[in-house]
């Protein structure tokens, strides 16, 4: 049980005591079964986790004066032993079991310290070739120690290194998809695995900056559905995730269905394929080739981590990223190879997509007993076959069928959910 | 990762590797390359993490984007070839889209965002780094807009690769002045046009200095301030030959001109304008001087950069 409750609870026992309701024997007893964790020393891993970024921060403004009279190899050897001195000190301290508070402070101090000496060699040497290249190899570095000690102090200090880094990639040099993008996605999948919820979320969103970033420079006019298809495979990772563990769960709520339906009507109704408007520009579209690929690798992976968990909910979840990772292979397919599919034909799979997202939330929210969520879905299945069967097909008879078909489901649907409901009362 | 801090030795050691490979290449550069020295004009700001340096505006990466410009080249990595001249000043030869086989050469920079027509390009060693409070120094050495300025030429030495490596500096033997001899600065900007345009050159320390030059000026040049690609027209200047004139040490070469006259005019959509009909006040330009006796220890020298509205950097 969490601490905020524990204190709760000996907040209220002891007024039920004080009021006469229970006697002390009975506080203690009640007590006695929610024991509280053991201390975790939490302010201390904070301050000497300040200590270490403080302390580093100071050598780097220590080195900027860049003084004359000391020789450029005194520099480098008072830099490069601190940084060995402090990695030995970080090595023998996380030998410990457990490592103590000052491990963390002098693993982070270490990070600083690198960072120092890449940006004293620079100045050194008056380098200033291409300054993203120096937050690459500190975050870099900063990365290889978030995973090694698996702390998210570190990771937070390589988000930040990394973010600098595809930032300036982005935004001053013009990147599209730059490998700095690929970092930041590796620091994102090891937070979807080993950091807490929080770390996830923040690493989402800035992996989802770079990328609207990095894609509106890549086709400068209709970026919004690059940028749909960016967000749609980092939402549907943090969705997996949120459903293969529960010790951090992603509370993404109704976000993701909504989100979800915005993307795909996007696609299904927003989007005219038949005059693609894409300007791919001098993108490498090889890079927008392999993002798609990873799209559908990721989502498979997901598939195949998910494959023992037998309960329903996480098989539907599945299969909402399945379909999603399809929908971003089309669109950014069609983003490059607009000759590859007539705009019928992605008008149609588009809309099938969504249609068969929408029964999946049917069957959840029937399952779940959400009436909310199934009227909505079943509403959201009725206007897509009815604008579809209006614009894609002009034989009546197959739009009355259409019409049917889906009133006889919707019925079917009622009733299901009226039987699920009976069955659990 | 129970056992995960066993990989912290080897972090370590790649973070030694790639400092070694950085300062290495760097030192080995410094020891056995050659040097030359690179004309600049600097101004004095600081980065967060690396203190004071002065911005080094290189004479010769301007040059380049003019043939950039001119030849349509197009490449991340320009190669800059450099002839040095007797000081060891590096003038500039041409710019080759390949790295060249022989001879001094400089590698560029152009993948920078272009919001204009300029061409981006950048050497890589636009920071000089220096003690905090010693680039205050070094810009009051250099001189204010219109007083007398002298550039700073720094020594680099130059790598198998093209990579330079700042190794030093000097101040250049000859400063200018740049000023509007009729500006009239009570006026608000917008309504300033002065024609006056006063150069001078002197020789500070050098045995002797020859400017090649006639009454109606045509040793200089109008240029562009970014790419120094020639903007005026000069005409009459076809048939006129030019008179030497020797400077001591100490000696001024003065010209004023008058840019209203035919010689200054640029080329206009259909006819010729003078300075004062440019679109756009921010278009700098700037006066050149080229040594064009042939001698191979002749100078190029530039004046500040000016806007037809009176302004001078």
């Amino acid at each position: 049980m969490k601490n905020a409750y524990i204190r709760w609870l000996r907040e209220q026992t002891l007024q039920w005591h004080t009021s006469g309701i229970i006697s002390e024997q009975q506080q203690q007893a009640i007590l006695a079964l929610y024991p509280e964790p053991p201390n975790s020393n939490w302010g201390q891993w904070l301050i000497n986790a300040f200590a270490g970024v403080i302390l580093g921060l100071g050598v780097i403004l220590f080195f900027a004066y860049n003084w004359q009279d000391m020789h450029r190899y005194l520099k480098l050897l008072v830099i490069a032993a601190a940084c060995i001195g402090v990695a030995t000190l970080t090595w023998t301290l996380q030998r410990k079991n457990p490592p103590p508070p000052l491990a963390n402070g002098m693993g982070l101090l270490w990070s600083m310290l690198f960072g120092a000496a890449i940006w004293l060699v620079s100045q050194i040497y008056h380098i200033d070739e291409h300054y993203p290249n120096f937050f690459m190899l500190w975050g870099l570095s900063a990365l290889a120690l978030a995973i090694i000690l698996n702390n998210w102090m570190h990771s937070l200090l390589a988000l930040i290194l990394l973010s600098v880094w595809a930032g300036a990639e982005v935004w001053e040099f013009n990147a599209t998809l730059h490998p700095a993008q690929a970092a930041l996605l590796g620091l994102y999948v090891f937070c979807w695995r080993f950091q807490p919820a929080w770390l996830l979320l923040l690493s989402a969103y800035v992996n989802l900056l770079m990328l609207l970033s990095g894609l509106y420079n890549a086709s400068g006019e209709y970026p919004e559905l690059m940028v749909l298809a960016a967000c749609s495979l980092v939402i549907s990772l943090g969705y997996a995730r949120g459903t293969s563990t529960s010790q951090y769960q992603l509370r993404l709520g109704l976000l993701y269905p909504a989100y979800t339906v915005v993307l795909l009507w996007l696609l299904a109704f927003g989007f005219d394929a038949k005059q693609p408007g894409w300007s791919p520009g001098e993108t490498p579209a090889h890079w927008l080739g392999l993002l798609t690929i990873a799209a559908i690798v990721l989502a498979f992976v997901t598939l195949f981590m998910l494959r023992n968990q037998k309960d329903n909910s996480t098989l539907e979840k599945s299969w909402h990223l399945v379909l999603l990772a399809i929908s971003n292979a089309l669109a950014l397919s069609l983003a490059y190879f607009p000759e590859w599919l007539s705009g019928q034909i992605l008008d149609l799979l588009f809309s099938l997509i969504l249609a068969t997202h929408s029964i999946l939330f049917i069957r959840q929210g029937n399952r779940q007993q959400r009436g909310l969520m199934v009227g909505f879905f079943a509403l959201l299945l009725a206007i897509v076959v009815f604008a579809r069967f209006m614009d894609l097909f002009d034989s009546l008879l197959l739009r009355s069928l259409a019409f049917v078909a889906v009133g006889l489901g919707l019925f079917l649907v009622g009733w299901y959910y009226q039987r699920n409901k009976d069955v659990k009362a | 990762m129970k056992k995960a801090h066993i990989w912290l030795p080897v972090v370590l050691v790649a973070q030694l590797l790639i400092l070694g490979a950085i300062v290495g290449k760097r030192e080995r550069i410094m020891a056995n390359g050659d040097v030359v020295y690179l004309k600049t004009m600097p101004v004095d700001p600081r980065d967060i993490f690396r203190g004071d340096y002065v911005v080094l505006d290189y004479e010769l990466v301007h040059q380049a984007k003019g043939v950039i410009q001119n030849n349509n080249i197009s490449t991340d990595n320009p190669y800059l070839r450099l002839q040095p001249n007797k000081r060891g000043v590096a003038q500039l030869v041409s710019v080759d889209s390949n790295k060249p086989q022989e001879g001094l050469f400089i590698r560029g920079f152009s993948n920078t965002v272009n919001y204009s027509e300029i061409p981006q390009l950048r050497l890589g060693i636009e920071k000089y780094f220096v003690e905090q409070g010693a680039g205050k120094e070094l810009e009051a050495l250099r001189g204010q807009a219109q007083s007398w300025q002298t550039p700073l030429e720094v020594q680099v030495a130059l790598g198998e690769d093209g990579t330079p490596v700042i190794t030093g500096h000097r101040f250049s033997p000859i400063r200018t002045r740049t000023r509007f001899a009729d500006l009239e600065d009570t006026l608000p900007q917008r309504d300033r046009s002065p024609q006056h345009l006063e150069f001078s050159i002197e020789n500070n320390n050098l045995a002797t200095l020859s400017v090649f030059d006639n009454k109606i000026h045509c040793g200089f040049t109008l240029v562009h301030a970014e790419t120094l690609r020639p903007v005026s027209l000069n005409r009459d200047c076809s048939e006129a030959a030019l008179e030497r004139t020797e400077l001591s040490a100490g000696a001024t070469y003065q010209v004023t001109i008058d840019l209203s006259q035919p010689q200054w005019q640029v080329k206009g959509q259909s006819d010729p304008l003078s300075l004062a009909g440019v679109d756009g006040a921010w278009q700098g330009f700037r006066l050149l001087y080229r040594d064009q006796s042939g001698a191979d220890d002749g100078e190029q020298i530039i004046s500040a950069r000016f806007f037809r509205r009176g302004g001078i950097d």
